[in-house]
């Protein structure tokens, strides 16, 4: 392993020097040595310990009883306290001024492999201030170990005449306006041979730093960038990107997504954090995908429509739309997937032949699939006359583009006929509702929708259980196909559907709307209640409050959302939390 | 003991006074344990007054609780949503905030004898009916109880008697009334069953209910216990309950119940209390009353005559802490003990007595202590813990916690050299949270602490 590690220092040393580019280049990456392979920063701490503090969701929790009555019983928390309060004073200034003048220049760490050290660099304000704060907070520790008889002990030593302490596996020193902690003597002296002397090639000098650092943010947070080919050349990435999986889900999910981390030299994220909203955004650069059975069903050809536009009808909880090619992801499935994967995939063809009038599920049932699905849960509104159960749940429905609908009308139709027609033989044996079923047709659609029997309810006085917030429908049309837990639902969506793709580079993209989820999560607060009670044990009033409280803080979240986008020479990942304004 | 004198009401003396620790006794054997503050008030109030409570609390509807009204609430939510398996959970917490613990506590034995699993009858509603059906005859007469068990959906189906045919009697529900609910082996012979086979013909489940399907019944003549008659079920029925030996049976199970696990109670001491349910024409709540008051069940041959269930058990130990904790988790923890309720072994219920000991079960119990005083999950007095709670009661040093430990959850006083060794390495110095737990866990280890 060390040879190896020896190895992948000297290959990232044999990268050639590229001119610095000083107004991109973070500070911190000049004391850090060319070798680090993972580098993280939060640039302006203090913005965002006042963003975090400052924010109406924070201040919300705070004045809850039920978080001050947790806090204060917590031990923990109340040590913290009293020892803020001591540095406080000691100090001769308020936490956040200490905050702002010992951490205003940044934070920074990084991993390096050749010392196999980690390291945190702080950046101060107020070099003064540093080293009060750090002169009381020692004397505050060995006051306290004194006291306690126990921690390791503190030891003070010099390295090139700058004092360096060590407790345990820790280290750290001083250097200027630079708070040094790491775990490795190594990787320390590296740091402040460099900060005295200047003279070593550093992580700054790094080109593929330099280029991936053109991109951090200006605002308030945090940024992280991390070389993925060294990770790849120590063998850390093989049990992520190997070629077979027994796990056809997460394949769907994210097998692109791997095979891009199998050939990117490094991956970059950043977090904004400002009052209205937090945003994510993880990129990962390529020079075109390589072909492969992975890339081949998840992504789109170049130049073709991704991803179709999300559908919103009113009341959406979760909304999302992605591309994947279902009949490549099925013919490829044995490149993709083990034996044992493999024997279900054939189990599954078998069963869905039946389902599907006997056609062959691969090759005379998905062929007439686009690879464009969407995926929508939604309040739906309760139909008059009809019983309201007692757990009341949002609806469902996936919307999937179809080639040729006319072709497959019949097949999809009857498909559902035999799922309800099962459903039924399975009721009765559990002696739960059954379901009547209609066909309607109208232009160019065919509707088939169930409905729960309601001579089940006349002789089972008593909750309305939760299948009757169910309307299974499906809705075939010319070239999209909806199957849905509700008609309401399917017939919104089907009247939605037809709007083209708008931009060829989404290959997912996921929104939730937390508003219309507390909605949802109220209209079941007492089953929620419950549930609480059972497990916390709490009263029926303490359980009402928190759960409250949960629904609250949704209310406060305007919307979340999340974008996959496959651009020419990037994959990026985007995540957005809005907050209500 | 004296037949006479067993079943007479018992009256404090100076040898057994009625104190604290007589009142943790009654309240671990007519519920599931009582918080310090609750004994202390259930002493104020004098013994007899205190079970006359007990009984009446449970007859009366407007006695029960801020957590019964939300837990029978809760009940009708994990119902609609077909949850059966946190049934077991839901009755957890039920039973330890319920202000009726003698209803619980009896509803809880009728359970282990109607036994009837959720493993079978995985319908959340009809187990929860059952429940419900098993509490509102808890004290009632004997025979409304056999007669709506009979027809009750959830043990026809975990008796495989869902079909009943004249053609093909089936034997199940006959065999095991005889057996296991109204007489016991011995009472009865295989004719008997056959024929109350028969009576019980075209007694059956339809879409999750009883169905009498007439056209299946068998009119012919029975002869069941020696009586012949054209019997259906529900005379059938009457011809067993009036047998002497079902009282024998009931009285037997009752006083194992509440009184001592082992046949410490002689043959002519349990007639005696039969005598009692013929007199109350096998009524239970007068029977369990005269129980509760009686000499068997306060001297000697009633006092540490029990091993403590799972469930009592871990229950004590919340109700004695004044916490609260993941029920779910307990019930898993019980379940892993032996006793999960709505999920008795077999139909025979819950063997009980010594049963509930052996070498994995002893560190099942000291593993669930373990974990009550370890994370978040119990939350003690509010979530304030074991140090509050010994501020409560002006614990200030080891041995008063152990003292205070022994009095209220312990059925027989701890021997001095016990006390030292639990006290071992503690001192008198000012007690820690971690130090507490541990006190408390070397006491919950004990033998003495199995016993109730």
């Amino acid at each position: 392993m060390n040879r190896l590690v020896a190895s992948v220092a000297l290959m990232l040393g044999a990268i050639s020097v590229a001119p610095l580019q000083a107004a991109e280049v973070p500070e911190a990456a000049r004391l850090l040595p060319s070798t680090s392979l993972f580098y993280a920063e939060v640039n302006q701490p203090p913005a965002v310990v006042d963003v975090v503090l400052e924010h109406p969701v924070t201040k919300k929790l705070w004045a809850m009883d039920v978080v001050q009555a947790a806090l204060d019983s917590n031990p923990g928390w109340n040590r913290f306290q009293r020892g803020l309060e001591a540095l406080e004073n000691r100090v001769g200034a308020e936490w956040p001024e200490i905050v702002e003048a010992i951490s205003g220049g940044g934070m920074s760490f990084a991993i390096e492999p050749s010392t196999q050290g980690a390291v945190l660099l702080v950046r101060a304000k107020d070099e003064a201030m540093l080293k009060k704060t750090h002169d009381a907070l020692l004397e505050l520790v060995r006051f306290a170990q004194q006291l306690q008889g126990r921690g390791p002990e503190i030891k003070e030593s010099e390295y090139r005449s700058i004092p360096v302490w060590k407790a345990g596996e820790a280290r750290w020193a001083i250097a200027g306006p630079w708070l040094i902690v790491t775990n490795k003597d190594g990787l320390g002296e590296l740091v402040l041979d460099q900060h005295l002397d200047g003279d070593r090639r550093t992580l700054a000098d790094d080109e593929v730093f330099q280029q991936a650092a053109s991109g951090r943010l200006t605002q308030p947070g945090a940024w992280s960038y991390v070389r993925l080919d060294v990770f790849r050349a120590l063998g850390i990435m093989g049990a992520i990107t190997k070629r077979q999986t027994d796990n056809p889900a997460a394949e769907l999910i994210a097998g692109g997504v791997l095979e891009a981390l199998k050939t990117a030299d490094y991956a970059t994220a950043s977090l904004a954090v400002a009052k209205e909203h937090i945003k994510l955004d993880v990129t990962i650069p390529h020079r075109g995908l390589p072909e492969s059975p992975r890339t081949g069903f998840y992504f789109a050809p170049q130049g073709e429509p991704s991803a179709a536009p999300l559908l919103e009808p009113e009341g959406t909880i979760l909304s999302a739309s992605v591309y994947r090619d279902v009949e490549k992801f099925w013919i490829s499935a044995s490149e993709l997937f083990g034996d044992n994967v493999m024997a279900k995939f054939s189990e599954a063809e078998s069963t869905l032949s039946l389902f599907f009038s006997g056609r062959d599920f691969a090759t005379e049932v998905l062929p007439d699939f686009e690879p464009r699905m969407r995926v929508v849960v939604a309040q739906c509104p309760a139909v008059e006359g009809q019983p309201q159960p007692a757990i009341r749940l949002p609806g469902g429905a996936v919307v999937i583009d179809l080639k040729e609908g006319h072709q497959l009308k019949s097949t999809l139709t009857r498909a559902f006929q035999s799922f309800v027609g099962i459903a039924n033989l399975q009721a009765i044996q559990q002696g739960n509702p059954q379901l009547d079923m209609a066909t309607t047709r109208g232009g160019d659609t065919t509707t088939v929708s169930a409905t729960f029997a309601e001579e089940y309810l006349e002789n089972n006085p008593g909750a309305v259980p939760v299948q009757y917030n169910f309307r299974p429908t499906i809705i075939v049309g010319p070239r999209h196909v909806v199957f849905s837990s509700d008609k309401h639902l399917a017939e919104t969506l089907m009247s939605m559907a037809s709007k083209a793709p708008s931009d060829n580079t989404v290959n997912a993209e996921m929104k939730v709307e937390p508003a219309n989820l507390a909605v949802a999560l109220d209209n079941n607060r007492e089953s929620l209640i419950a549930e609480n009670m059972l497990e916390k044990g709490h009263s029926r009033e303490q359980a009402a409050t928190e759960v409250g409280l949960a629904i609250e803080l949704l209310q406060m979240l305007e919307q979340v959302s999340a974008r996959l986008n496959n651009e020419s020479d990037k994959l990026q990942l985007q995540v957005e939390w809005a907050y209500a304004p | 003991m004296d037949p006479r004198w067993a079943w007479q009401p018992w009256e404090p003396s100076a040898e057994q006074p009625w104190d604290r620790r007589a009142a943790a006794h009654l309240m671990r054997r007519a519920g599931f344990g009582a918080s310090c503050q609750q004994l202390d008030e259930i002493v104020a109030l004098g013994h007899s007054a205190a079970i006359e409570r007990l009984v009446d609390q449970s007859l009366d509807a407007n006695a029960a609780s801020q957590i019964d009204r939300e837990t029978d609430q809760l009940g009708e939510v994990i119902v609609s949503l077909g949850q059966t398996e946190r049934l077991s959970g839901w009755w957890l917490l039920k039973m330890h905030g319920t202000g009726r613990p003698l209803l619980e506590k009896t509803t809880l034995f009728w359970h282990g004898h109607f036994a009837t699993s959720a493993a079978k009858v995985t319908e959340a509603s009809m187990m929860h009916t059952q429940y419900q059906l098993l509490q509102s005859h808890a004290f009632g007469k004997f025979e409304p109880l056999v007669q709506r068990m009979s027809r009750d959906p959830a043990m026809l189906i975990y008796l495989d008697s869902t079909q009943n045919r004249k053609t093909h009697p089936n034997e199940n529900y006959a065999r095991e009334l005889l057996e296991l609910f109204c007489l016991g082996p011995g009472n009865y012979t295989e004719a008997d069953i056959q024929e109350l086979a028969r009576s019980f013909t075209g007694w059956e489940v339809l879409r999750g209910q009883f169905h009498f399907r007439a056209y299946m019944h068998d009119e012919g003549e029975k002869s069941i216990l020696g009586r012949r008659g054209r019997f259906g079920g529900e005379e059938a029925v009457r011809v067993i309950l009036d047998s002497p030996a079902c009282l024998r049976f009931l009285a037997g199970k009752l006083a194992k119940y509440f009184v001592a696990d082992e046949p410490r109670l002689s043959e002519p001491v349990i007639d005696a209390l039969a005598k009692e349910l013929r007199d109350h024409d096998l009524t239970i709540e007068p029977v369990v009353r005269t129980i509760l008051k009686s000499n068997a069940f306060w001297t000697s041959a009633g006092r540490a005559t029990k091993i403590r269930t799972p469930v009592e058990f871990a229950l004590n130990w919340l109700a004695t802490l004044e916490a609260s904790t993941d029920f779910m988790r307990l019930a898993e923890a019980c379940e892993s003990l032996g006793q999960r309720p709505f999920y008795p072994p077999n139909v025979k219920g819950w063997d009980g007595g010594r049963i509930w000991i052996d070498s994995s079960t002893l560190i099942g119990r000291s593993n669930l202590l373990r974990r009550m005083f370890q994370g978040n999950q119990t939350r003690i007095l509010e979530g304030r813990g074991l140090g509050a709670l010994v501020d409560k009661y002006d614990l200030r040093r080891g041995d008063d916690f152990v003292n205070w430990l022994d009095e209220n959850l312990l059925a027989v006083p701890l021997a001095a050299n016990v006390r030292d060794s639990v006290l071992q390495g503690i001192g008198n110095r000012s007690l820690s949270e971690s130090d507490l737990a541990r006190l408390a866990v070397a006491v919950g280890t004990l033998p003495e602490m199995h016993l109730s």
